[in-house]
């Protein structure tokens, strides 16, 4: 059995009327890359903060590496990697000195200092831009050095809490195939997002809030199992007469059946040639449509089905 | 970690542009400003040079003609005398108007004079007509009470006597001109304006206040080391700023900051650190954002700037008459009295109280600050 | 009216940080104005202020002291003699003076060296003035009572004959101090100038970058208002605003006065309210040239000081050096000044020279605000 990582018990923190957390509980076992998923506001930043001890709380326990985790607990930070939400660097200090002071903080060494500085650089392809202040990156670099300052010291448990909150695609990626190596070279990490896809991406094991709350909690296979949607169908359609719908919906493994004016929404659970069926019905009414799509269940599907709202706003 | 940390705040420090221009460039501004538009008023004003004036002859008077060029021909003389006749009378206003001549003198039957000011070259040259109406009287009089008699009265006016031995208060060659206070003052700005820096450093240490803050709370170094290494490297940056702007005012502006240069030096470090501590106290208070906090401490610095003087330049000596406590706990009053000692006396009591005060200061500010920044964990952030 | 009623509610959000600049600057401007004794003293008040110590305590000293009383100031020296030595310094005590036990004696004997002594700080005007004056009064005595006088005698006729003015005119006429404009009250409009550039740029100028942001200018220049109208609203929102600044400047300096403005004061109040047009013109025109906080506030006081130090409001204008008003003219407070000092009576009052500077004043004002203008319209494809 894998050891247990971080281990959070009952954690409750209070703003005055207003609960960020509500009882959570967490544990994080070694070698996972755990993703905590929730809309704005959800008590993710919070629950990081206190995790670690740069917030009070009312209630709960935390424990990082079997041992109770406290602002003095310099042991403990000295194998934590972070990285904030907001950008932590120092505007005066060029690329390469912002990276090797948060490196010193925790290495003493000189000589493997310098490894590890190199390493964290290549690690982030920031090489062409070591003399470069922070302010002249675009921000996609601006997070990468972000995220550099976190892990230089090759920590054992990396939280990263929105590291691709504003960066373009192409760093993204950049981003999530960096936290999978550091994975696969042993690290445990922890990942906030309240993107859905990067955290199927790269999560091994996610947990879902909402308002301070874990609503669910598992890998994504076994979340998409807890519900009842496995198959969405979308089809392209200019007009539906309500009959049709209703008819639509009352097919075999069909839960629901939406129209919009320009799409039919059908959600299947369980069965096969649901599509095949469905087209059938729209055939036999002469009905002609436009494009026709098919999609597995998404961990929006699931926060949806729980909460009963979407994970993002539309534009988002 | 300590020598770690100290390396990065200074490096960092040395990179912040606001440093530049606070700490160096504004008190250089001000320092050339005081020195081009201050400085010499000393000796215009107070300082004793000889009166210049016109004489404009109305009348023909042999014998103030004769104790005119006597005054004229003397060695150090208290006036100079130029003489116009009564048509050239405009050229003599002309000369008062660019201020050339202190007054102009119309020797009629009864001596009077113009001046475009008041003050006391003005006031001199009025007492010069009187003294000489003075004198001529006396005379008369003797003539009057005994004809053959009247030489010697004469003789006894005239006689140069000194009826005033003169005590020096200070030594000889101590730098006088009271537009000097306006560099202690200076001085006493540019080691206040430090608290900007200071401040800076104390934000970007606590978590609640900055995300580097916060960033830096999760390094396994302790507080306290992190916190004292900042203010140590804002104090030895301060301390280099603080020693360019006395180098700046005594060898570039070749202003005259008395002969205990080194002390003058110590004092200026020594004031620095008042500075980096206020910092601290206003960077450590409350939690409103580094621009509003910036913006008190130039405020608080300018205005007790102001009250020592940094402005109006005897705002000092009319608080000392009214309330002198101010000046006994007022930093920029202590910092500038301090330079003003080292410059005055030759005992060190009076310096040595006011380097004691500040160190005091000094030292109660660092320790308010580091109660407020003894958490470690927020309620919020 | 969409940009000016934004302007009032972007400016309610820094007003706390403005009223703390305020309520410091009044401070500042009531202490000097409170505190100053105006430098150039009148020549009808000249007074000196002694500091007197009379060791010798006869009639003749006595009637020595109360003949330098009649025209100076006669100050106990301070028992503390650093205290002594601070006045000295800073031009508040003039001049020490001790009249020397035998002082009567050697007057009636005809001695004439050491009967005071004087305690020394530096060759000053007043000292020499003083020591000339000593000089001349016992050589006086001995004069008269050489020609037969009794001591008495001569010293009455000494102080008599002493006492005598000179007639003293002035160049110029008209410098004289009116009650209207006292040269005491004149300094809180002296220092006005520097109040109203500190507190008008720092109040203003985070206001006018807030609503001069590049993303927000850009995002104004998309919709459908144009820009003179856009531009014209700021101005008339900052301008509102300072006008409400002024007023409290205004209503302090009644409070000041005890009453209401009157005669020559009333030009004061002009001048002062054209000099804040001035400045809000300048705090546009800094909100136009950049939008970094520091920046500004680092202006602000390059400007308020530098200002004040060039332009005769720290120092009176009459005693600083050509080279120095040269700089001084270039500037728009210089122009202020030079009105103020015309009418508290240190420069002769001309109309039409007042005017003239009235106008220059004001074109300072304009011209800031005509630069700002162009600058925003050619800095709107500025990146």
């Amino acid at each position: 059995m894998e050891n247990t990582i971080v281990k959070i018990e009952g954690l409750v923190k209070r703003y005055s009327e207003l609960i960020a957390l509500d009882h959570l509980d967490l544990e994080i076992k070694e070698g996972e890359v755990f993703g905590l998923l929730g809309p704005n506001g959800s008590g993710k930043t919070t629950t990081i903060n206190c995790l670690l001890s740069l917030l009070s709380f009312d209630k709960g326990s935390i424990e990082i590496f079997g041992r109770k985790m406290s602002p003095t607990a310099y042991d403990i930070k000295r194998d934590i990697g972070v990285i904030m939400q907001n950008v932590a660097v120092y505007e005066e200090l060029s690329v390469y000195d912002n990276i090797d002071y948060f490196c010193g903080l925790y290495v003493k060494d000189k000589a493997v200092r310098k490894q590890y500085v190199e390493d964290a650089v290549k690690f982030v392809g920031l090489e062409e831009f070591l003399k470069f202040k922070p302010k002249k990156l675009s921000g996609g670099l601006f997070r990468r050095l972000n995220i550099a300052c976190g892990i230089a010291h090759k920590p054992r448990l990396i939280i990263l809490d929105e590291p691709t909150v504003a960066v373009d695609p192409q760093s993204r990626n950049k981003i999530l195939e960096g936290i999978e190596e550091l994975n696969r070279n042993g690290a445990t990490i922890i990942y906030t997002s309240h993107y859905m896809e990067e955290v199927e991406q790269i999560c091994t094991r996610i947990a879902i809030m909402d308002k301070g709350k874990k609503i669910a909690e598992g890998t994504k296979d076994e979340l998409k199992r807890t519900i009842k949607n496995t198959e969405t169908v979308t089809i392209e359609i200019l007009s539906l007469p309500e009959k049709v719908r209703e008819e639509t919906g009352s097919l075999p493994h069909v839960y629901s059946a939406e129209y919009d004016g320009a799409r039919l929404t059908v959600r299947c659970s369980g069965g096969k040639h649901n599509l095949i069926r469905i087209l059938e019905v729209l055939q036999k009414n002469e009905l002609s449509f436009g494009r026709v799509y098919t999609e597995l269940p998404t961990l929006n599907d699931v926060f949806l089905e729980i909460t009963g709202k979407a994970l993002r706003d539309k534009e988002d | 970690m300590f020598l770690h940390e100290l390396f990065y705040q200074i490096k960092c420090s040395l990179k912040t542009k606001e440093l530049y221009i606070w700490i160096i460039l504004f008190p250089a501004f001000l320092g050339i400003v005081f020195k081009a538009a201050l400085y010499d008023i000393y000796n215009r004003q107070t300082k004793f040079e000889t009166v210049p004036a016109a004489v404009v002859t109305v009348r023909d008077d042999p014998i103030f003609s004769q104790v005119t060029k006597g005054i004229n021909e003397s060695e150090d003389p208290m006036f100079s005398f130029t003489f116009f006749s009564a048509d050239e009378e405009q050229k003599a206003l002309e000369l008062l108007d660019s201020e050339e001549v202190g007054g102009v003198i119309y020797l009629e039957d009864e001596l009077s004079m113009k001046v475009k000011y008041d003050g006391m070259k003005a006031t001199m040259l009025k007492t010069f007509i009187e003294t000489y109406t003075f004198q001529e009287t006396i005379i008369k009089d003797a003539v009057m009470k005994d004809p053959l008699g009247y030489q010697k009265v004469a003789d006894a006016l005239t006689e140069d006597i000194s009826t005033v031995t003169e005590v020096p208060l200070i030594p000889e060659g101590t730098n006088t001109n009271y537009m000097t206070q306006y560099f202690y003052n200076l001085l006493a700005m540019v080691a206040l304006f430090g608290s900007m820096t200071g401040l800076r450093k104390t934000v970007e240490s606590q978590a609640n206040l900055s995300a580097l803050g916060a960033r830096r709370s999760c390094s396994p170094v302790k507080k306290s080391v992190t916190t004292v290494a900042g203010l140590t490297a804002n104090f030895i940056v301060q301390s280099l700023c603080m020693v360019f702007s006395v180098t700046f005012i005594r060898f570039v502006l070749k202003v005259d900051l008395g002969d205990k240069l080194p002390m003058i030096y110590l004092t200026a470090v020594i004031s620095g650190l008042l500075g980096v501590c206020l910092g601290f106290l206003i960077g450590s208070a409350g939690t409103f954002s580094e621009d509003s906090k910036e913006g008190i401490s130039t405020v608080v610095s300018l205005l007790m700037c102001f009250l020592s003087g940094l402005m109006a330049g005897d705002m000092r000596i009319k608080i000392e008459d009214r309330i002198p406590i101010i000046n006994r706990i007022n930093p920029s009053a202590l910092i500038s009295d301090c330079f003003f000692s080292l410059n005055m006396f030759s005992d060190y009591s009076r310096y040595i109280t006011d380097i004691v005060s500040i160190l005091i200061i000094s030292f109660i500010f660092a320790l308010i600050g580091f109660v407020l920044t003894r958490r470690r964990k927020y309620a919020s952030l | 009216m969409q940009v000016f009623k934004a302007f009032f509610k972007v400016l309610r959000t820094k007003l706390t940080m403005a009223m703390i600049m305020m309520a410091v600057f009044i401070f500042i401007a009531v202490a000097y104005a409170r505190t100053s004794s105006p430098t150039q003293k009148a020549f009808e008040d000249s007074r000196l202020n002694i500091a007197l110590t009379d060791n010798d305590d006869t009639p003749e000293s006595r009637s020595l002291i109360a003949f330098i009383g009649q025209k100076h100031n006669i100050v106990d020296p301070d028992p503390d003699m650093d205290r002594n030595i601070d006045r000295l310094y800073y031009g508040h005590l003039d001049c020490m003076l001790t009249i020397k036990k035998g002082y009567a004696e050697a007057l009636k004997e005809g001695r004439t060296d050491d009967l005071f002594e004087s305690k020394r700080m530096h060759d000053s005007y007043a000292n020499i003035y003083i020591l000339s004056r000593l000089d001349q009064y016992v050589g006086g005595v001995r004069a008269s009572m050489l020609s037969g006088s009794s001591l008495d005698e001569a010293v009455s006729r000494t102080e008599e004959l002493l006492s005598k003015e000179a007639k003293v005119s002035y160049a110029d006429l008209n410098t004289r101090d009116d009650p209207e404009f006292s040269r005491t009250f004149s300094n809180y409009f002296q220092y006005m100038p520097y109040i109203l550039i500190a507190s008008v740029i720092s109040a203003l100028s985070p206001v006018l970058m807030a609503m001069q942001r590049r993303e927000i200018r850009y995002r104004t220049g998309c919709s459908c208002i144009r820009s003179s109208s856009y531009f014209f609203q700021l101005i008339l929102g900052s301008t509102a605003f300072v006008a409400v600044l002024w007023l409290i400047y205004m209503v302090v300096g009644i409070f000041l006065k005890g009453g209401m403005y009157e005669g020559k004061a009333w030009f004061a109040v002009l001048n002062s309210l054209v000099f804040s047009f001035v400045c809000t013109a300048m705090a546009i025109l800094i909100a136009t040239l950049t939008d970094n906080s520091r920046v500004v506030s680092f202006l602000t006081q390059i400007l308020s000081l530098g200002m004040s130090f060039f332009c005769g409001i720290f120092v009176p204008l009459s005693i600083m050096g050509e080279g120095i008003k040269k700089i001084g003219r270039l500037l728009p407070a210089y122009w202020y000044i030079s009105i103020n000092d015309m009418l508290c009576g240190r420069e002769t009052l001309e109309s039409s020279k007042m005017i003239s500077c009235f106008v220059i004043e004001a074109l300072f004002g304009i011209v800031m605000a005509g630069a700002a203008l162009v600058i925003s319209r050619y800095s709107r494809d500025r990146i």
